[in-house]
């Protein structure tokens, strides 16, 4: 499994640096500081990293705390379970969210100055604020209710609260929460693709694909990709030293009520205009789409097909990226059980590191590699699916993970003593304990690959769509009412195959 | 004095019975409280600390009301189990924090927590985290933090538990000589009947929220009824 992985991430790399040695491409020349675009595309990207990290997470930091002030807020679930939405709405359907509130005829009109660094802030604050919401706010259920008591015996105020209680439990989860943030989006394709708005606004994964698709300069291909596996690869270097990563858990709060009514209204406050910021646009898409030419775009048969391709293809990569992460998980968890702990983190790495190479650089290479051997536009799928299997192994290591080494830690020997294995062992030790972390993997890889607008802009045409390059092309043709019907849809069938899967899969929350 | 009279409460959540306490513990008087698991030993505690909010009853301390005030406000002082202690600040300022949260002590407050750190037998360590203290350490920085704090009323929640009983048998010694040195009134809630042998001459048996049995210490934990303390001490 781990030489298939390396092959899978290696090999295209290689192929597209083989690509540029040969006669009538560029050369590869790594000297990108003496280009100014490309000084210009790592320097965007750092940029709107920066900026988006920062103003996700610190607001994110006020509404957490503002829900964990607030056990007993009516509707509390319901509300944290609306900060849930972002993380399986695709990308592009979320651009399309902000263009309907922000845009020319949206309800607080931005006009052009949205397509550039603002439609790229709007969209990135609007996925990473509630995930950092999310992230932080079980933290503060690990503050010990004596500490909140001694506070409050020793008179302390909101500040001082803060500063001794609440501080401390925040500096040690907050590097890692703004890290994540910031990872995402340096690498986040669609909404810089779509919301960029040109040149000037280019990210290296945009720069990427611009290369690719339009000026097929391989060479250029090749140093960009190694420029963002350099920059991811510092930020998740930087991440595995700081270590501590909240798990994304949502419970009700042990902090205290916040009695003061200034400080209570305060807190609503925070949490009504963070409702609005996640939730308007969505009602805002639903109530354009509602508007907008149902009959017609609906009516349209190739929508249908591409839904069903976009079906297949989440399933499809679903299956794949939990396969793969259950094989390497099982195998590093047996390497810790044999005391061998270095080399089963090693292979937990080796599942994680696929995260800091560009999608699309992948595709292009498996492109490469193929084409000399088959017809590669037949093989436009399959490699979508390989890629988005990919990319879903850091999220199917990152939520089975721990339950497969706790299952290998607690039942290990008493499946030995009691000779389970196989069917046996899966049937009565595995499944039950590792159903619901199984649901959210195959749910979560589910819809991200349905979502997905990388490697299928890039191999993709009107034939051969998925329905998110099918709002990427409406867009194209300045047609957005149909885009925003068919980001509905999207929207609507990732929600509805996230809730199915999760649901049968994973059984029950309450079992 | 310490007198609690008519102190109602009871758990939203819970269909248990209202709970009612009825107690009087004089100056400089320690009383321990003992009682089976979820009795409300802890509950009374936090009523009078004002963690929770009695439905009725008064509160008084030396005969003045102290259950209509605010938590910071009321003369008392609690030491828990665990986590007294904030753990990424030094032992000073863990102590600090009980005179003045924003940390702007005068000389003389300075004096005062170096004081009770000495007191407590623990002047060499102002430096260090609660994490390289022991168990017994720690509680001894809570009790340095109660000393300067000046409350006349001390609360031990099980305080001492983790402990093993040479080391729980000294802390109890160095409470009551603590609460006599500074004239103050203290109730400790303890599952081992041992530790209030040790701690006070009277002990109060609670039981499904009300004070059931009190008593000299020894003649309550030789006495049969009511039949609860026989089953929570397991005589025959």
């Amino acid at each position: 499994m781990l030489a298939i992985l390396a092959l899978l991430v290696l090999a295209p790399m290689a192929g597209l640096l083989h690509l540029s040695t040969l006669p009538g491409y560029e050369a590869v020349d790594l000297r990108f500081w003496e280009s100014a675009y490309l000084r210009r595309v790592v320097f965007f990207s750092l940029w709107q990293a920066l900026l988006s990290t920062l103003l996700s997470v610190l607001p994110a930091i006020l509404v957490a705390r503002a829900f964990a002030m607030l056990p007993d807020l009516p509707l509390r679930r319901l509300l944290l379970g609306l900060f849930a939405l972002p993380l399986v709405v695709p990308a592009v359907v979320v651009v399309m969210a902000v263009v309907s509130v922000y845009g020319s005829d949206g309800w607080l009109p931005l006009g052009r100055s949205l397509y550039g660094i603002n439609g790229i802030l709007l969209a990135h604050v609007f996925f990473n604020l509630p995930l950092a919401v999310r992230l932080l706010l079980p933290q503060w259920q690990t503050i010990p209710q004596h500490h909140w008591q001694l506070g409050e015996q020793l008179g302390m105020n909101t500040w001082q609260r803060f500063r001794f209680i609440e501080w401390p439990m925040l500096r040690e989860s907050l590097p890692g929460v703004l890290l994540l943030v910031y990872m995402l989006c340096l690498t986040s394709f669609a909404v810089v693709l779509t919301l960029g708005g040109g040149p000037r606004s280019t990210t290296v994964e945009v720069a990427i694909y611009q290369s690719l698709r339009f000026d097929f300069d391989p060479a250029r291909a090749v140093v960009l990709a190694l420029l963002q596996l350099g920059l991811c690869m510092l930020v998740a270097m930087l991440s595995l030293k700081l270590q501590r990563m909240p798990e994304v858990e949502i419970a009700i709060s042990t902090a205290p009520r916040s009695r003061a009514n200034l400080s209570r209204w305060f807190n609503l406050g925070l949490i009504l205009m963070a409702t609005l910021y996640v939730g308007m646009p969505l009602l805002s898409l639903l109530i354009d789409a509602l508007h907008g030419p149902l009959v017609q775009t609906l009516g349209d048969l190739r929508l249908w097909q591409a839904l069903v391709n976009t079906l297949s293809i989440g399933l499809s990569a679903a299956l794949l990226s939990v396969s793969g992460g259950w094989l390497l998980l099982q195998y590093s968890a047996s390497l810790a059980r044999e005391g061998r702990v270095k080399a089963a983190k090693l292979v937990d790495l080796a599942g994680s590191i696929v995260y800091v190479v560009p999608p699309l650089v992948i595709g292009t290479g498996m492109f490469v590699l193929l084409s000399p051997h088959v017809d590669v536009f037949d093989w436009v799928y399959p490699i979508v699916i390989a890629v988005n299997a990919l990319m879903g192994l850091p999220f199917v290591m990152r939520c089975l993970g721990p339950a497969i080494r706790q299952n290998h830690a607690r039942y290990h020997r008493l499946c030995l003593g009691l000779a389970l294995h196989g069917w046996n062992r899966f049937r009565y030790v595995e499944w039950p304990s590792l159903r619901r972390p199984l649901g959210l993997a195959i749910a979560l890889v589910a819809v991200l690959a349905m979502g997905d607008l990388g490697v299928i802009a890039l191999f993709g045409s009107t034939d051969s769509t998925t329905l998110a390059l099918m709002i990427y092309q409406q867009l194209g043709a300045y047609l957005v009412a149909q885009a925003t019907v068919t980001a509905v849809l999207l929207l609507l069938l990732c929600l509805g195959v996230f809730a199915v899967l999760e649901r049968c899969i994973g059984g029950r929350a309450d079992a | 004095m310490l007198k609690i009279e008519g102190l109602e409460f009871s758990y939203r959540s819970e269909s248990t019975a209202r709970m009612h306490f009825d107690l009087t513990v004089a100056n400089g008087e320690v009383l321990s409280l003992i009682g089976p698991s979820g009795s409300g030993k802890s509950t009374l505690l936090s009523l009078i600390a004002g963690f929770l909010p009695a439905s009725a009853g008064r509160i008084l301390v030396a005969d003045e009301p102290l259950h209509n005030l605010p938590v910071a406000e009321r003369s008392v002082s609690i030491v828990f189990q665990q986590h007294n202690l904030f753990p990424h600040l030094d032992l000073y300022t863990n102590v600090a924090l009980g005179i003045d949260p924003s940390l702007r002590l005068t000389p003389d407050q300075i004096e005062s927590v170096r004081a009770a750190l000495a007191r407590l037998g623990l002047e060499s360590m102002q430096q260090r985290k609660p994490g390289e203290l022991s168990g017994g350490q720690r509680q001894r920085v809570a009790l340095a933090r109660v000393l300067v704090r000046r409350r006349k009323i001390l609360l031990l929640d099980e305080a001492f538990a983790a402990l093993g009983p040479a080391l729980r048998a000294e802390l109890i010694e160095l409470v009551k000589t603590l609460v006599r040195e500074h004239d103050m009134t203290a109730l400790l809630v303890s599952h081992q009947p041992g530790d209030a042998l040790i701690a006070s001459a009277r002990t109060a048996f609670i039981c499904e929220g009300r004070v059931t049995a009190l008593a000299a210490t020894g003649q309550l934990l030789a006495q049969s009824e009511p039949p609860q303390l026989r089953d929570y001490l397991g005589a025959k």
